[in-house]
C-alpha cells in the first residue's frame, strides 16, 4: 500500500524529499565557524533603544562612557548556547518536514475516477468535488 | 492491516481538522504564562536584563518562562501544520477563502508578536535582533518610503522597549483574539462545532419547549472533534511540560552593541539565508512577498477534485522556506548589520 501511495503522489513527495536531501548535504559540509571580524569600528547606528547596551570595543580601543565586552569575549560567552540553538532549530525543521509529509499522505487532494451510470441514462456522471475537511 | 491503516488515516484526518482549535488553546496558555511572567519582568531598559536574570535564576519563574517559550514553539509549529492542512483541503468557495485571508492576517500578527517577544528578552540576541530589524527598515525601506521614519522613531530610544512590551502584551493579543473570532465564523470546522448550539438558540428564539429546544444535542463533550481536541491538547501540555523541565529557554549574555554574532530563531532562518546572499534587503522584501503568496493561493484554487495551482504553489513555497532554513542553520554566522553599516559609511565617504 505504501508503494502504491508513493507511486500516486510522486510530485508531492518530491517537494519534500528535496529539502531533506539538501539538509543532509548541508550538514555533510560540517558545522560552525566564527563570523569574520569586521573592521575595528563602532557602529553608532546599531546602538539604539537599550541604554544598558554597553559599547563593544576591539583591541583595547573604547568609545562611549561604558566599556563592554570585546567581540571575542561575546563570541565565547554565547558559543555553547548558539550551537545548542542551531541543533534544536535543525531538529525542529526535520520534525516539521516529516509532519508535513505525513499531512501530504493524509490530506493530499486526489482526483477520483468518474462513475458511469448504467440503465436508461447513457451519460457518465462525475462525483461531486469533495474535500477531506467538513 | 489495510483496514488498520485506513482507520489510522481516518483518525489522522480527524486530528488534522482540529489543529486550529489546538492553536487557540495554546494561545490561551501563552496568555496565562505571559501574564504570570509580566509580574516579574521590568521593561525599563536599564533594569530589563536584571529582571530577566532574576526570572531565570528563580526555579518557579524559570519554569513559567520555559512553558511560555515552548508553548510559543509548539504554537508556531502547529500553525504551519494547520496552514498546510487547509491548503491541501483547498480553501475554495467564498467562506473558506475569507477564512484563509483572515488567517493570513492572523499569521502576520503572530509573526509580529513573536518578533516583539524576541526583542523583549533584553539579552545580546535581543539587541542584535532589534538592531537588525531597525536597520533593515530604516536603511532599506526608508530609502524608498521616508515616512517609515514615523514608525521607527516611535519604536526607538529609551521608551522603545516599553512600547514593544505594550504591543506584545496587550495590543497584538487583542487583535489576534478579535481576528480569531472572525476566522472561526468563516471556518467550516468551527461552524460545524457550533451547529448544535445554533439549533438550541434558534429553538429558544422560536419559543420551543425547554425540554426539546434549549439543550443542544449532542452535548459539546460528546462531539468527536472536541474529544480529539481534548486529547491533542492534553498531549501538547505533557510535551510542553517535559520540554520545559528538560530544555531551558535560551538566555544569552548582557547586550553589547555593535557586534552581530547570533542567528535568528528557527522560524526566521529562511530570511537569514536570503540575507547571506543579498544583505539586509530581503528583510524588507521577503516577508511581505511571502504574505502576498499566501494571499493569492485561494485565487488559484478551484472547487473541484484533485490538486491545482494553489496547492502546488503552497507546497513549493513551504518547501523553499524549509530548504532555506536548513541552509541557514548549517551556514556560519554572518554580521549582516555590520556589513550594511560599513557599506553605508563607505558610500557616505
Amino acid at each position: 500500500m505504501w508503494n502504491q501511495t508513493i507511486m500516486k503522489h510522486p510530485t508531492a513527495l518530491a517537494f519534500f524529499l528535496a529539502p531533506l536531501l539538501f539538509a543532509g548535504v548541508a550538514f555533510g559540509h560540517g558545522g560552525e565557524e566564527e563570523a569574520e571580524a569586521p573592521p575595528a569600528t563602532i557602529y553608532p547606528m546599531t546602538q539604539i533603544g537599550l541604554p544598558e547596551a554597553s559599547m563593544g570595543h576591539d583591541h583595547g580601543t573604547t568609545s562611549g562612557d561604558v566599556v563592554g565586552h570585546t567581540r571575542d569575549e561575546v563570541a565565547a560567552l554565547i558559543r555553547d548556547s548558539q550551537n545548542e540553538e542551531n541543533f534544536r532549530s535543525t531538529v525542529r525543521l526535520v520534525f516539521l518536514s516529516f509532519c508535513i509529509i505525513g499531512l501530504l499522505f493524509v490530506f493530499y487532494p486526489r482526483r477520483r475516477p468518474s462513475v458511469a451510470v448504467t440503465g436508461g441514462e447513457g451519460s457518465a456522471q462525475t462525483l461531486p468535488p469533495t474535500n477531506a475537511a467538513p | 492491516m489495510l483496514s488498520t491503516l485506513h482507520k489510522l488515516k481516518f483518525e489522522l484526518q480527524q486530528i488534522g481538522v482540529v489543529l486550529g482549535g489546538l492553536i487557540l488553546l495554546l494561545f490561551f496558555l501563552l496568555i496565562i504564562t505571559g501574564t504570570l511572567l509580566s509580574f516579574f519582568y521590568n521593561p525599563e531598559p536599564t533594569e530589563t536584563y536584571r529582571s530577566m536574570t532574576a526570572i531565570v535564576d528563580n526555579p518557579f519563574t524559570s519554569f513559567i518562562r520555559n512553558l511560555h517559550f515552548w508553548s510559543t514553539d509548539l504554537f508556531l509549529f502547529t500553525l504551519f501544520l494547520h496552514m498546510t492542512r487547509v491548503a491541501l483541503t483547498k480553501p475554495s468557495g467564498r467562506l473558506r477563502r475569507y477564512a484563509w485571508w483572515i488567517g493570513v492576517g492572523l499569521f502576520i500578527m503572530v509573526s509580529t508578536e513573536m518578533l516583539l517577544g524576541t526583542f523583549l528578552r533584553g539579552d545580546h540576541e535581543s539587541l542584535e535582533a532589534y538592531s537588525h530589524f531597525f536597520l533593515g527598515v530604516t536603511g532599506v525601506v526608508g530609502g524608498y518610503f521616508p515616512f517609515i521614519s514615523v514608525i521607527t522613531d516611535f519604536f526607538s530610544g529609551h521608551v522603545a522597549l516599553f512600547r514593544f512590551y505594550i504591543f506584545h502584551a496587550i495590543v497584538i493579543p487583542f487583535g489576534i483574539l478579535s481576528l480569531v473570532v472572525l476566522h472561526g465564523l468563516f471556518a467550516p470546522t468551527f461552524r460545524a462545532l457550533l451547529a448544535p448550539w445554533k439549533k438550541a438558540t434558534d429553538a429558544a428564539i422560536h419559543g420551543e419547549s425547554a425540554a426539546e429546544g434549549l439543550t443542544p444535542r449532542p452535548g459539546l463533550l460528546a462531539l468527536p472533534s472536541v474529544r480529539k481536541l481534548g486529547m491533542l491538547f492534553s498531549g501538547a501540555i505533557v510535551a510542553i511540560v517535559v520540554l520545559s523541565l528538560t530544555l531551558p529557554a535560551p538566555f544569552l549574555t548582557e547586550p553589547t552593541a555593535g557586534i552581530e554574532l547570533t542567528k535568528p530563531p528557527w522560524w526566521l532562518l529562511w530570511v537569514y539565508a536570503l540575507e547571506n546572499v543579498w544583505g539586509l534587503t530581503p528583510l524588507a522584501i521577503a516577508p511581505p512577498l511571502l504574505f502576498g503568496i499566501y494571499a493569492i493561493i485561494p485565487l488559484l484554487t478551484k472547487d473541484r477534485q484533485g490538486a491545482d495551482l494553489g496547492v502546488y504553489l503552497y507546497l513549493t513555497t513551504i518547501a523553499v522556506l524549509i530548504a532555506l532554513s536548513f541552509w541557514a542553520a548549517a551556514s556560519k554566522p554572518v554580521a549582516h548589520t555590520e556589513h550594511f553599516v560599513a557599506e553605508q559609511a563607505a558610500h557616505a565617504h
